[in-house]
This record gives structure tokens, sequence and C-alpha cells, in this order.
């Protein structure tokens, strides 16, 4: 039997996957602990001593349900390796199973990092002591480094290359989700509809993250640690992922620091600016900001649909289900007819 | 008629209760799980309290839009007359049916914005009275 790495034949075979891939036959897992967090997909720390030194690592795995649009592990795996050859600050990739027969799904197993990746913490928490402008420079250069990705990439050749501008296509995408949800979202169609008219021409085409947002980055003390979240990342228009970063939803309630509610716009886009050598189009990022709420907004439902459809009971995803109601609100203020 | 106290009036003294006696107790691991107890038992007390008032209103609102007299059918519940009457302006929203008509768009936003905030009155009403949430936002300065 398969599957469940609370049992110990599990975690055998597991310790001899390690050792094989490590190249190291005194390898032994002394650790192996389910982290919290992550709806869509399970971490576990898991520890292997070898010739005196415990090396930390992370085991990523599916949860039992997850959101469709993500990528499997081994695509995650792959996103993961080309952003560590371009210099991002990622927790370094181990290695990939796809063999079933180990722990019954297929996994990856990256370098475990220090510190947290916790919004409140990061943003309101007065106990951390972090310089939070440096932070949101750093953060800019990083994702001006992951926007160094750019197609044709044949290790990244499952990423769909998109044949229409890139607002359009997710408006399509949204559209066609609500198409099959159990109700009418007439505020959400407002939005789309708004977004449409507005959308901007194609413009680069690059790696975005599409989840690069305060909560999916450890900082430990001062340091940036590592960009986390890969599963969502597809070719698009860097603006996409500045939008995310800055959108109002993802301040956690500090709203004043517009950039992840980390620090000022400015300190951002001057880290992303300098790393890239490219001035960004604020305009730009500002509709993209309209299409986060659209697109939490859809996430949202789709969370909360997980619950209510009896898939997977959780307060939770019940509750994320309740934050849709905010996320309309806020679009449509971004979308009023003065806006024309 | 039912028996006092009111199921309004337990959840408020459960959640009280709860907030006052028990959350403090629960270590760094369950506190958040102790603090999303406390806030679906707030929404449910807020959706109590209010009752089905913001549906009718929307319902109003949105008969008024589509001309139907009451917003009723026959033996139609209020919830599918709402989803009949979203489900058209979903649709017309989509298709862009106001878009010649300036007068018509406004009003259809109107309605969304008046549901849009009821909603959120029931889910999180700090959202609503927040001096930064009103005053931010990648558009500032709109109305409400």
């Amino acid at each position: 039997m398969t599957g469940d790495l609370s049992h110990d034949e599990t975690r055998a075979r597991l310790g001899a996957w390690l050792r094989s891939v490590l190249a190291a036959p005194s390898a032994e897992l002394v650790r192996l602990e389910k982290l919290s967090g992550g709806a869509i997909q399970e971490n576990w720390a898991l520890d292997i001593a070898c010739d005196g030194n415990v090396r930390a690592l992370v085991l990523r795995t599916d949860a039992p349900s997850g959101v469709a649009v993500s990528h499997d592990r081994g695509k995650e795996f792959a996103l993961l390796k080309a952003a560590h050859a371009a210099g991002v600050t990622v927790p370094v990739p181990v290695a990939y199973c796809e063999d079933r027969a180990v722990i019954g799904k297929p996994f990856y197993v990256m370098a475990r990092l220090k510190g947290t990746a916790g919004g409140h913490i990061l943003v309101r928490d007065d106990k951390w002591k972090g310089d939070r402008t440096r932070l949101a420079e750093q953060l800019g250069a990083e994702l001006a480094k992951i926007h160094t990705i750019r197609p044709p990439r044949p290790d990244l050749a499952f990423l769909p290359v998109p044949t229409h501008p890139p607002a359009i296509e997710a408006i399509a995408a949204y559209r066609s989700w609500l198409d099959g949800y159990r109700d009418p979202r007439p505020a959400l169609e407002w939005g789309l509809s708004w977004l449409e008219r507005h959308a901007p021409a194609a413009g680069d085409l690059v790696l975005c993250h599409r989840d690069f947002r305060t909560g999916n980055y450890m900082v430990d003390g001062d340091r940036l640690t590592g960009i986390l979240d890969w599963e969502f990342a597809g070719w698009g228009d860097p603006h996409e992922d500045i939008g995310w970063f800055c959108a109002k939803c993802w301040r956690f309630g500090a709203d004043a620091r517009e950039a992840g509610g980390i620090g000022s716009r400015r300190d951002f886009y001057r880290g992303y600016e300098r790393q890239s050598g490219r001035r960004i189009d604020d305009r730009a990022v500002r509709y993209w900001e309209v299409m986060a709420h659209a697109r939490w907004a859809v996430i949202a439902l789709q969370q909360g649909e997980r619950h209510v459809s009896g898939a997977e009971p959780s307060l939770d995803l019940a509750l994320t289900g309740r934050r849709v109601a905010e996320l309309e609100y806020e679009l449509l203020r971004m979308t009023a007819p003065e806006t024309e | 008629m039912r028996d006092r106290p009111s199921g309004a009036d337990l959840l408020a003294i459960a959640r009280e209760t709860f907030v006052r006696e028990v959350l403090p107790t629960l270590g760094a691991d369950r506190r958040l799980t102790g603090l999303m107890i406390a806030n679906a038992m707030a929404i449910v007390g807020r959706e109590l309290e209010v009752g089905e008032t913001p549906q009718r209103r929307e319902l109003a609102a949105l008969a008024a839009f589509y001309s139907e007299p009451d917003g009723v059918s026959d033996g139609e519940t209020i919830d599918a007359a709402l989803g009949r009457l979203n489900r058209r302006l979903a649709d017309d929203l989509r298709r862009g049916a106001f878009r010649g008509d300036p007068e018509r768009q406004r009003k259809a936003y109107d309605i969304l914005a008046e549901t849009a905030r009821a909603n959120v009155a029931i889910s999180n009403p700090k959202y609503l009275s927040d001096p930064n949430v009103a005053s931010s936002g990648p558009e500032s300065g709109r109305r409400f």
C-alpha cells in the first residue's frame, strides 16, 4: 500500500529513494513532518542525516483536491529549476520523483528555507525588525530576474504560448469558468467587460510567476530567502505580476504601503527597474491591479466551491468563498462608469 | 412560536463565550482556527440580524430595472427570482447590452454596487469603514 507518509513502509521507501538521488548510501531520513498551509499542495519538512550533517529539505506533493489551473509537480519542478538557473532566489531544487511506487503520487524535494512567509507578520508585526523599504526593492529585483526567462524554452515547452493578448486570454478563461459555475456573478461580469474594453495590446512575453505576492516569499530576519509557489507560472505580460504584487487585495490591511503591504510602490518599482534596466508602465500596472481583483474573486469562488460541493469540507475554504464579496466590491469601485 | 432565547441570541452568547473564554487559551497553532470560527459565527450573526431584507431590496431593484411588476413570478422563491434576474443581468453585461445607453449602464452599476456593499456588510463590515480602504486603491477618489 503506497501513499501515506505517516506509514513506516512509505517512509522507508522514501528514505531509499533519497539515498539514491543524493548518491549518499549512508543518508538517513530522521524527520518527516507535515507543514501547515498549502490549500493546493501538501508540504512536508524532512531532515536527512548524512555523515554527521543534517540536511533540511521540503517534500512537496498534491493535496487531496487542487485548483484546476495549477501545474503538476513535475512542471512545477521544471519551473523552479529554470528560476534557479536565472538567478532568482528560490529554494534550491533537489530532485523530482514521478514514480508512484515511492509515496503513491509524484513529488519533488527542494531545500528548506529559513524564516517566515507569514504576510501578517511581515506587514503588521512590530516585532519584525527587517527593513521593509529594502525588502520591497529586493522583491522588485527578484521579479525582474524572473521576467528574464522568455520563450522559446525547450525545458518549459509545456507552458502554452498565448495566441491572443494575455489580458484577453485571461478574461476568456474566467468567463468560461463562470459559464460552468452554479450562480450568475453580474458584478464580476461588469468587471470583466471593463477589462475587455481597456485591455492593453500584446507586449513583451515573459515568464510570469502569477502568484508573486506577500505570503509567497520567505524572509529570515532581514534577508529574503526565497520566492515560493511556482504552480501558476506561465508566459504573460510582465505588468501582470507587478499588478498582482501591488493590488490592494494583497496588502494584508496595510493599504498605505502599496507594494504588497511592505513598501511603497516607488521602492518596488525602483528595484525592478534597476535590475531590468527597463521602465515600468504604471498605467499597465493599474490595469492589471483591476484584473487581480477579478482573478482573485474567481479563485475565491473556486476555493469556496471546494467546500460547498462537499468535496472538501473546510472552514478556511468556506470563509474564502465569502471573501468574494469584498473583491467584487473593490472591482466595482475600480471600474465605475466615470472611469470610461 | 419558537422558544426563547432565539437562535440569533444563542449564537451571539456562544460566540462571546468562545472569544472570551476559549480563544485566549488556544496555542499559536490553533489560534488562527479559533479566529476563523469566531469570524464565521459573526458572519452568521449579521446574516440572521438582517434576514431577507437585502435580498428583497436587490430583487426590487432588479425587477424595476427589467420592468417586472414585483420580480417574483408565480410560485417562484426569492432566491429563484434573484437567480433568474441576475443571470439575465450577467448575460446582458457580457454582451454589452447597455453600452450605447450610459443611463442604463449607470443604473446597472448602481444596483451592482448596492448589492456588493450589502454583501460586504455581512461578510466583512470593517472593509466598508476602514478609512484606508475608502481612500486608497488603484483608482482612488471614486464614488462609494
